[in-house]
């Protein structure tokens, strides 16, 4: 049997008189290559773009004239005398394009032609058998010129490959060629006359003159030899051009001779013929046959294989007649392309479709800002100047098929410049695949779920597990989840039915719930118990772990939150944030009766950095009031966050701070310090006493007065007030009056205690590189806000203070311009404390300030 | 007394989640141990680690170990043996 449906069997002599009548075509290597290539892979330059055709370009292009040539017989091309300079001048590019080429071509076509037409009358020399053996060329050309027009072989057999194959499910092995059958391909006779090598024009040339009738090495040289045969009489009889005429000219004229009869086609022993006659055979029923024969198999047999060892002896016997560069050239040049072709059809169109389509579901996904987070928000930073708004669906396709064709190193255009219809196909594939997406499966539809654990559906990013089983503790939890969701459902229902006129929307809900946990706090600022311990007799212990898994809920929540905002920024749920704040639950205040993993939770997660980074993401969502309440906790609590606990130089024996505390120091400035400062913005004048009053009943002022974070937070504070009331807008008298006791009862915490405010070693905050000092600027708050006895006491504290300033701006010499600048930063912070007393300084004196 | 507070983190990682941005130590295969803050891992315990100490101890000697210092780096799953807190 045969794949190709010539019978192997019957002896290659007996074959050729019904097998083979194309056995002296000559192909024009556009018609032949080209039509066969894209019949069998049509499919392929549309899903990829021309790639296969850009591929074949560069030896196609050297092999172009050459080729051409061969329609004119190897005789004519012998003979004519520029031949050889004109064949290598083509094939190295040297000179003349392959048009040039190409249309000298022509030209000698037409030359010949011409002299054909008058070939009969003029040279009555030829026996009649040799016009009749041009006359059998002629037809046999005519019939194979219909050849390459094959009806395409058809891809979409039913069944060969269902779409259901698509994600995830091995084709039935029948599907795929058995390595066996595979390999019969590869090594059975194929055709292969579409593309000759390299060269092989000058060694038919010289091979020709000399021993025209030699064996002919190379499959090509087989189908090409017949041609040269008939035309070896002419050859001896009229050595000059026109002898070349009438095989090309015959091709066009027609008449009926049977081929077996033609004595060259006939010759037995020229095993080499036969042989080609059996090429010929198997390439006229190849690719016909391939569609009812091969059935859902990929039909390598119609992909020209381009290593046949036939091949590769004839390259080398080319090899002889170049000199040695141009052979390691012609060399590199055809391992390149052996490489190129050494898998080339071995996929089918089908099979690229379902590779494709598994790797584009990778990429594509519902939810892409969380996903593919990054990639959004490139694409936020680098817009693309084309896109527009009103096709954003159509785009997203298009930009996910445009990213991959750009990606898997499929270039678009080719030598047709189809990208459009790779795009096209492209973005049916992505259109397939999010549809195919979305039609997986969902965690709950799955009827056995449950009975043996969970059922599990990998995706791209995270890959299946066989079985998914909860631990116990979490089976009860969602289990306890389930029975509170159908209770509050129930009661829902009840509550429903009750009252319909009543209809408070959860978010309405919610609100009162938040106003009515702030307001003690809003309506009664004075009194100090805002957080009381006394209501919960539940006084729980953190773990590091669970104060983690806090922060790290907390976290999840707010990036959830955030990109629900995205898709719909009116209608956002806080509440699960909110409660995963955990900031009511455990009130606990800055007492030293409590122990570390007492504090509040929330207070906990403010140790760590990535709480505080992601405090200003946090705050965007919460309401004033939430955002009071928080306040109010961390009030409560200054003294049990590490910032302060640890970041004051009174609890180290060298009075030196540690570097991962200065570090934490640091990120609470950039973060906590700016929210505050933000939020504080919103609040009443009667909050931010309360909060004073808060701060100062449950904290030792005077030591968190010797942290940089705890003076800036009273600076802030302080400084929102004294703005209010500078304002003096809806400042009630009794405000005014709880302000200036609450003023006092600070002061009189840090009254003698104001020097130590100042770090040991000064220059270690301030060397006068920063434009800021925060304990001026805490000094400044505080004078402005006190009367001029508060004033009095203070200078008469820091007054080592202020010399000191002004001696380190003195040893700053003029002449050190780099360091000038610092002398200057120094003054100006310093003044910005004096200055609220009327005063202002230089290096050497104190005077008061002009106006 | 802990407190099982989230319901939906039961997963052996969470435990690397909650190390997130914070300083761990890796131990790896070859005698080799990382130290770093924790910017990001996935299912196969590959990490990127900033600000990374890698220790590579001598696997007889009782020298002191070599110390490489790298500002970030990437920690590939399959070489992980523990990783654990640092605090």
């Amino acid at each position: 049997m045969s794949f190709f449906g010539f019978d192997p069997s019957i002896p290659p002599h007996l074959q050729q008189g019904s097998g083979a009548p194309g056995t002296n075509e000559s192909y024009d290597f556009q018609e032949t290559y080209d039509g066969l290539g894209e019949e069998v892979d049509a499919f392929n330059e549309e899903t990829f773009g021309d790639n296969k055709q850009e591929t074949w370009n560069d030896p196609s292009a050297q092999n172009h004239a050459p080729v051409l040539k061969q329609n004119i017989s190897y005789a004519q091309a012998a003979s004519s005398t520029n031949n050889d300079d004109d064949f290598m001048n083509d094939l190295w590019g040297t000179s003349g394009a392959k048009d040039g080429a190409a249309q000298e071509v022509q030209q000698q076509q037409q030359q010949q032609q011409q002299q054909q037409q008058q070939a009969p009358q003029e040279k009555k020399f030829l026996s009649l058998e040799e016009i009749e053996a041009q006359l059998t060329a002629i037809d046999q050309q005519s019939q194979q010129q219909q050849h390459p027009v094959h009806p395409p072989p058809q891809f979409g057999y039913p069944g060969m490959m269902p779409p259901q194959f698509a994600y995830g499910m091995i084709p039935p092995a029948g599907y795929m060629p058995a390595p066996g059958q595979y390999g019969q391909f590869m090594g059975a006779p194929m055709p292969m006359p579409q593309m000759p090598p390299m060269g092989y024009q000058p060694q038919l040339q010289q091979q020709q003159q000399p021993v025209p009738q030699q064996q002919p090495v190379s499959q090509q040289q087989q189908q090409q030899q017949p041609p040269v045969q008939q035309q070896q009489p002419l050859q001896e009889a009229q050595p000059v051009v026109p002898q070349n005429a009438p095989q090309n000219a015959g091709v066009r004229r027609t008449s009926k001779v049977d081929s077996a009869q033609f004595p060259v086609l006939g010759a037995k022993g020229q095993s080499g013929q036969l042989h080609q006659q059996q090429f010929s055979g198997a390439q006229e029923s190849a690719a016909p046959s391939s569609s009812p024969k091969n059935g859902g198999l990929p039909s390598p047999s119609s992909q020209p294989s381009f290593h046949s060892p036939q091949q590769r002896n004839h390259n080398n016997q080319n090899f002889h007649d170049l000199t040695p560069e141009q052979q390691a050239k012609l060399a590199r040049r055809q391992e390149k392309v052996a490489r190129i072709m050494k898998y080339s059809g071995i996929m089918n169109p089908r099979d690229k479709d379902y590779v494709t389509r598994f790797q584009l579901s990778q990429i594509v996904t519902e939810d892409p800002y969380n996903e593919d987070f990054y990639a959004q928000v490139f694409k936020v930073i680098h817009p693309k100047a084309n896109s527009t708004h009103l096709q954003e669906h159509s785009q997203q396709h298009n930009s996910i098929a445009q990213a991959y064709l750009e990606q898997s190193g499929h270039r678009l255009g080719g030598r047709f410049k189809r990208a459009d219809v790779a795009l096209q196909r492209m973005q049916q594939q992505v259109q397939k695949a999010v549809t195919v997406a979305k039609e997986r499966p969902k965690l709950t539809q799955y009827a056995r779920e449950g009975a043996l654990g969970k059922i599990s559906f990998g995706n791209g990013k995270k890959p299946r597990q066989q079985l998914e089983i909860f631990s116990q503790a979490a089976q009860r939890e969602i289990e306890k989840q389930e029975q509170l969701e159908k209770e509050a459902a129930v009661e829902a229902s009840i509550a429903k039915g009750e009252s319909d006129e009543a209809k408070p929307s959860d978010a309405q809900e919610d609100k009162s719930e938040f106003t009515k946990e702030s307001t003690p706090v809003s309506k009664r600022p004075l009194s100090i118990s805002a957080p009381s311990p006394s209501t919960s007799s539940t006084s729980k212990s953190y773990s590091k772990k669970d104060v983690m898994s806090i922060l790290e809920n907390i976290i999840t929540k707010v990036m959830n939150l955030e990109s629900a905002s995205r898709l719909n920024p009116q209608d956002v749920d806080t509440k699960e944030l909110w409660e995963s704040l955990h900031i009511l639950d455990q009130p606990s205040t800055s007492a030293s009766t409590i122990s570390e993993g007492e504090v509040n939770p929330f207070i906990q997660c403010l140790n760590h950095n990535k709480a505080l980074k992601i405090l200003p993401r946090l705050f965007k969502f919460l309401s004033r009031e939430q955002i009071l309440t928080i306040v109010t906790l961390i009030m409560s609590n200054l003294e049990n966050l590490y910032v302060i606990k640890k970041g004051s130089y009174t609890t180290y024996p060298d009075k030196i701070v540690p570097l991962p505390i200065l570090k934490l120091i640091e990120t609470y400035t950039l973060t906590f310090s700016k929210v505050l400062m933000n939020s504080v913005q919103d609040f009443k004048f009667n909050e931010i006493i309360g909060l004073l009053v808060i701060l100062i009943g449950h904290n030792n002022v005077s030591f968190v007065s010797t942290t940089k974070i705890g003076l800036s937070i009273l600076t802030t504070l302080l400084s929102r007030a004294e703005l209010i009331k500078g304002e003096g807008v809806n400042i009630s008298a009794t405000d005014l009056s709880e302000w200036s006791s609450c003023y006092d009862e600070l002061f009189t915490s840090l009254e003698s205690r104001i020097s130590a405010i100042f770090p040991p070693n000064p220059q270690d905050i301030d060397d006068g590189s920063s434009r800021e000092n925060y304990v001026w600027q805490f000094l400044a708050t505080l004078s402005l806000g006190g009367k001029l006895s508060h004033q009095r006491i203070i200078v008469d504290e820091v007054r080592d203070e202020i010399f000191g300033v002004m001696n380190r701006a003195k040893s700053i010499d003029n002449s050190d311009i780099a360091n000038l600048y610092k002398k200057q930063n120094l003054l100006n912070n310093l003044n910005m404390y004096l200055v609220v007393m009327g005063l202002v300084a230089d290096e050497s004196e104190i005077k008061e300030l002009q106006s | 007394m802990s407190l099982q507070t989230e319901s939906q983190s039961q997963e052996p990682l969470d435990l690397i989640r909650f190390q997130l941005d914070e300083t761990v130590l890796v131990k790896l295969r070859g005698a080799r141990e990382m130290k770093g803050k924790l910017q990001g891992y996935d299912s196969h315990c590959n990490m990127v680690i900033s600000e990374a100490e890698e220790y590579i101890y001598e696997v007889n000697g009782n020298s002191e170990p070599v110390v490489k210092k790298t500002e970030m780096v990437f920690v590939r799953g399959d070489s992980v043996i523990l990783i654990s807190p640092i605090n």
